[in-house]
């Protein structure tokens, strides 16, 4: 872990506030912010005005509403594995932060998020744009501040910064009195409190553990990789890549572990759970151990927790002591930095019959050729049209997703060969993620080409960030999959709600390629397959933004499916007959 | 079941917020609580009853920024029952 670095001579002078945090900003090599100003956090904004006129390397991207700030920060982190910052002011700029900051908390992504508030004489007073944001949010940050001692900034804002970067990363919140940003720092006493705070890493579990492991694996004849989000999160996609073929071991993975196997390994059986493949829920379930590195037994990943992988031995990896045995009982739990772990593990193993059975389960039940649709050759589906532009679009390419069927079809017919070029709200599932999340990625990342792949019920609810992408010239592509409907709540309705359809309808969508034209952003709509390369290499080349509306069909559904809260080895899909549908009633998951 | 659990962290105005909320919220009540603050220091006694496993609890506490130890009484109680 790098330590903390020293304040910098100017920082020894006498500095405001809100001159204390762009300091600290420099000092961690902060050069990107998303944020909104407003009444009790102008005087950071007046700072940052100063060192911007003075050519000081650092922007600030202005969205067009604070929960894109957030999630602008969350894809620009997403994307790059640094540190995502936004700035909102009191009242309903924090409160509008809060959806982008719980997504960073459950996908455990470095946000620093910086909130103005009332002047400290006024806080409890129910003053005018007053709000608790500290205590709104306690429950989806990793830590908070509200700092009332201005002398305390450098020192909290370095805290802050190796919180939300350092070991399981996540949201860190700094609530900031206007009075206080207002107020000089003493420096004196500001070095007296800034100190050290290095994390040390986490050592390697004691040999007899790591012995225990690699009997456990020597001893089994079907074992699984099950990986998820915390592998890149602790940069450990090398690691795992080798401990994976020095195993020759077939493994599944998990939304946000998707792009962990690279885009072409024979073994990977793809995404497991709700949507999962019938493939890597049927190893899983006829695994006899799961190597769980970086992934915490979600319910869309395990379904009925107690069905799951029934006959296997678990040892589990992570760096966060809490995950392990939270949901299901291990045999051995490894606590520790995930590359050092599955160096330490990695042996060849006599599993070749085992391998056979993977490779046969990949042939025969692995996501089906988007051509064996029924549909295809006669209208657009989202399996076809997602292949494609993988085709297209080529390794490099990062995906932001949205929340719903589309996001359902990246995940099984686009393969990435880098979970960071995977952005998608696993977690939350907060629809409107995906075009903010895109416009971070592509400022994180300028020399990507940045797709936000979205439905029509997403892109409604972050639409305004087109006059961001436009503002700041992002060549940022958008692709709508319109259904005119909300297709994955239409799909469960369909299929457990005996097809009462309440509220899904939005087949009065506006006609987004004139939205589009309205912010200045070029785009056509499509209706028919043979209009889809053409459409998608328009997209894929156009030198600027551009949008891409696509028309399929509102009864299209995500095969497979396991019923919320059922059993992975009981999916349904299109061949299910309708009496078995029919039993599915709502329970009691969702 | 009931657990006897003794905390003991960096006190802060919202420390205790922060630390009932997690109670709550992985499946636990409060069914008594003393806290005193010593010095920096404050200490929460709290008798909870809960069915989820409290080891998952403990460990979810002892993650929170200013948390110096966390006890559980009762799974002490059943660590030593295990190991008679």
């Amino acid at each position: 872990m790098n330590p903390t670095p020293s304040l910098r001579p100017q920082e020894l002078q006498a500095r405001t506030g809100a001159q204390a945090i762009l300091d600290a900003f420099f000092r961690h090599g902060v050069d990107t912010l998303f944020g909104y100003p407003g009444g009790c956090i102008m005087p950071l904004y007046d700072a940052l005005a100063e060192v911007i006129e003075r050519g000081a390397p650092i922007r600030h991207i202005l969205c067009r509403h604070e929960q894109a700030c957030a999630l602008a920060a969350n894809g620009y982190a997403r994307a790059s594995g640094r540190l995502g910052v936004c700035i909102a002011t009191s009242g309903p700029g924090a409160t509008n932060l809060i959806t982008g900051i719980a997504d960073a908390y459950m996908d455990s992504v470095p946000l620093l998020v910086l909130t103005g508030q009332v002047p400290r004489g006024l806080i409890g007073t129910d003053a005018f744009q007053e709000t608790d944001i500290l205590g709104m949010t306690l429950g989806i940050v990793k830590h908070s501040y509200q700092v009332t001692d201005p002398d305390r900034l450098p020192a909290i804002l370095d805290e802050a910064i190796a919180l939300a970067t350092q070991g399981r990363p996540g949201p860190v919140l700094l609530d900031l009195p206007k009075d206080v940003l207002l107020a000089p720092v003493d420096p004196s006493r500001a070095a007296v409190f800034h100190r050290g705070n290095t994390v040390s890493p986490l050592p390697l579990p004691s040999r007899e553990r790591i012995e225990r492991a690699r009997q456990l694996l020597a001893q089994a004849e079907r074992p699984i990789l099950y990986s998820g989000g915390g592998v890149s999160l602790a940069g450990a996609e090398a690691a795992l890549r080798r401990f994976a073929d020095s195993c020759g071991i077939p493994q599944v993975v998990t939304l946000k572990g998707i792009g962990n196997a690279g885009r072409d390994n024979p073994l990977d059986l793809g995404m497991l759970g709700m949507h999962g493949s019938r493939a890597a829920n049927r190893a899983v379930q006829e695994s006899d151990l799961l190597i769980c590195v970086g992934a915490r037994f979600d319910d869309r990943a395990t379904g009925s927790i107690k069905s799951f992988a029934p006959r296997a031995r678990v040892i589990q990896l992570d760096c966060d002591a809490a995950e392990l045995g939270k949901l299901r009982a291990v045999d051995l739990g490894l606590l520790g930095d995930l590359s050092s772990l599955l160096d330490a593990l990695a042996r060849p193993l006599d599993i070749q019959p085992w391998r056979e059975r993977c490779l046969e389960l990949k042939a025969r039940e692995g996501f089906p050729e988007p051509s064996r649709h029924p549909a295809w050759g006669r209208r657009i589906t989202g399996p076809a049209l997602l292949a494609r532009l993988a085709e297209l679009a080529g390794p490099e390419t990062i995906v932001a997703c949205d929340v719903g069927q589309h996001q359902m079809w990246v995940a099984q017919y686009y393969p990435f060969e880098h979970p960071r070029r995977h952005l998608s709200s696993g977690g939350l599932g907060t629809m409107g993620f995906g075009l903010p999340a895109a416009l971070g990625a592509q400022l994180a990342c300028p020399g990507r080409r940045v797709i936000n792949v979205s439905g029509d019920g997403s892109f409604m609810m972050n639409l305004q960030e087109l006059a961001t992408i436009r503002r700041y010239g992002l060549p940022v592509k958008i692709l709508i999959l319109d259904n005119q409907c909300l297709g994955m709540v239409r799909q469960q309705q369909e299929l457990f709600y005996a097809g009462r359809y309440s509220e899904i309808d939005l087949s009065d969508n506006p006609n987004f390629v004139a939205l589009a034209q309205v912010f200045g952003i070029p785009g056509q709509r499509i209706e028919r397959p043979d209009q889809v390369d053409a459409a998608l290499r328009q997209l894929l080349e156009s030198k600027g933004p551009c949008l891409l509306h696509v028309a399929i069909d509102a009864a299209d559904n995500v095969w497979p499916i396991v019923p919320p809260g059922g059993a992975n080895d009981q999916p349904l899909d299109e061949s299910t007959p309708a009496q078995t549908l029919a039993s599915n009633r709502p329970g009691a998951q969702s | 079941m009931n657990h006897m659990l003794h905390c003991t962290l960096h006190a802060a105005p919202e420390a205790p917020e922060r630390l009932l909320q997690v109670i709550r919220i992985r499946g636990f009540e409060i069914h008594a609580m003393q806290l005193h603050r010593e010095g920096e220091r404050l200490r929460m006694e709290m008798r909870l009853w809960g069915g989820r496993p409290v080891d998952n609890l403990v460990r979810q506490l002892e993650k929170l920024v200013g948390m110096e130890s966390v006890q559980c009484l009762s799974s002490l109680q059943t660590g030593l029952e295990a190991a008679l």
